[in-house]
């Protein structure tokens, strides 16, 4: 929806510049780059989103920038309850995972191209990330 | 901060009583205790529209910016402004990867091959940490940046031809020539050693280590520059957002800084992926090297305590 707007818009830039839009290219790495670019398109679209909801909610008394932020059920009930600090939190929280889900998207698209090496790869990382969090959240 | 325990921190726990006083506590909080100065919001974006254009044309997170200015000027304490940082480079690295990763300059398995180390070496970053003085560690981190201004200024390495046995090489079309370019990848093995560093000197220092990833994949890997940004850009996204959910978790995201910042941050590194498509490989060369410069001064002066 919005965001195939944005990557249609993104695209429509690159073949201005001269590229070739990928379509001459077998390379396998480019059905990757599709699947990452749309995940990234779709995070950074949903986190900002969540964003601008938020301070229009704050423009119109909604609440305001607030110093701490709210954990996922507690941001949920307050989006729900239509106040800016619930969509703040839920933005940030979007942006920061936008990441961990190019990192899966990755794994998924080197499965779907069989590329198992970098299916082990990919999902080294993905651990390590998990086991940093664990470590980092005790 | 210390100063506040609201419910902030209990959020996560919720009786139904519990969840109405948060939201209720969190009107109070935005109406009564806290009111952003203008002037702060102000500084605050500009700054991260900076932070965002250096990031994402340089490969670089904003962070060796953006914590300065906000503990400094603003005033914001060491943590706090550490989480603010973090977010803003995971949106730096994902609102250039749209571009980057579109056009082709993004070697995604190069990145995810080197970002095993890396990851690596900013989990045992703590445990280095025991075992070295952190002033050792600027030390050490000041000579390698002087070490690596003085080879940028030797002629860039001939590019590796693509080795058709190894899926790391990579090509993209380079907007100066109009000509696509495909490389090889040199040295593997060194470039992971330098990468779990990279990852290690991160974890420490805060820095995100694009300072480090940028040279070693230019220069000792034979990545051409475009290629180096990109993926070191890729990789500080990954390392960043790991330390963000933890910070995040922990309260230590505070929308007040970190909502402006981000938002100044996808606005800067929109239109730093479009100024980097538009100047010469060798311009980003020269830019780059003054960053390093700041950098090397930088690490040196907390070296010497100052």
């Amino acid at each position: 929806m919005v965001d195939d707007g944005q990557s249609g818009g993104l695209r429509g830039g690159d073949e201005a510049a001269g590229r070739d839009g990928g379509g001459g290219a077998d390379r396998r790495a480019t059905n990757i780059d599709v699947v990452v670019h749309h995940t990234l398109v779709a995070g950074v679209v949903l986190g900002l989103a969540l964003l601008l909801v938020g301070l229009a909610l704050s423009a119109a008394g909604r609440g305001g920038l607030a110093v701490h932020s709210l954990k996922a059920p507690a941001a949920w009930y307050a989006a729900l309850h239509l106040r800016a600090g619930g969509f703040y939190s839920l933005g940030l929280l979007a942006l920061i995972l936008t990441p961990f889900i190019r990192v899966v998207g990755s794994i998924v698209a080197f499965a779907a191209a069989r590329d198992w090496r970098f299916v082990a790869i990919t999902s080294a990382v993905l651990a390590v990330m998990v086991v940093s969090i664990v470590v980092g959240a005790a | 901060m210390g100063s506040t325990p609201t419910s902030g921190t209990n959020l996560g726990g919720f009786a139904a009583g519990g969840r109405q006083a948060a939201v209720d506590g969190r009107s109070g909080a935005h109406t009564g205790r806290f009111r952003t100065p203008v002037i702060t919001l102000i500084v605050l974006v500009l700054v991260a529209v900076a932070a965002g254009m250096l990031g994402a044309m340089l490969g670089v997170g904003g962070g060796i910016v953006i914590v300065p200015v906000l503990t400094l000027f603003l005033n914001v304490p060491v943590k706090s402004a550490i989480g603010t940082s973090l977010v803003c480079v995971v949106v730096t690295s994902s609102a250039s990867q749209i571009v980057y990763v579109a056009r082709g300059f993004t070697n995604s398995r190069l990145g995810m091959t080197l970002e095993v180390a890396t990851t690596l070496g900013a989990l045992v970053g703590g445990v280095t940490a025991i075992l070295v003085s952190g002033r050792a560690i600027f030390a050490v981190f000041a000579a390698v940046l002087i070490y690596v201004l003085f080879s940028m200024e030797r002629k860039p390495p001939p590019l590796l031809p693509v080795d058709p046995r190894s899926a790391l090489g990579g090509s993209f079309v380079d907007p100066d020539t109009g000509r696509e370019v495909a490389y090889g990848v040199d040295h593997l093995p060194g470039g992971l050693a330098l990468s779990f560093v990279a990852g290690n000197v991160s974890g420490l220092l805060g820095v995100g280590g694009g300072a480090i990833k940028v040279p070693v994949m230019s220069l000792l890997m034979r990545v051409p520059l475009r290629a180096a940004i990109a993926t070191s850009n890729l990789m500080i996204g990954v390392t960043a957002a790991t330390g963000a959910l933890i910070f995040f978790g922990r309260g230590l995201v505070e929308p007040r800084y970190a909502v402006p910042a981000a938002l100044g941050i996808l606005v800067g590194a929109q239109l730093g992926t479009r100024v980097a498509n538009r100047v010469s490989a060798a311009l980003l060369r020269r830019v780059f090297e003054v960053l390093l410069a700041v950098f090397a001064v930088q690490m040196a002066l907390k070296a010497f305590g100052i």
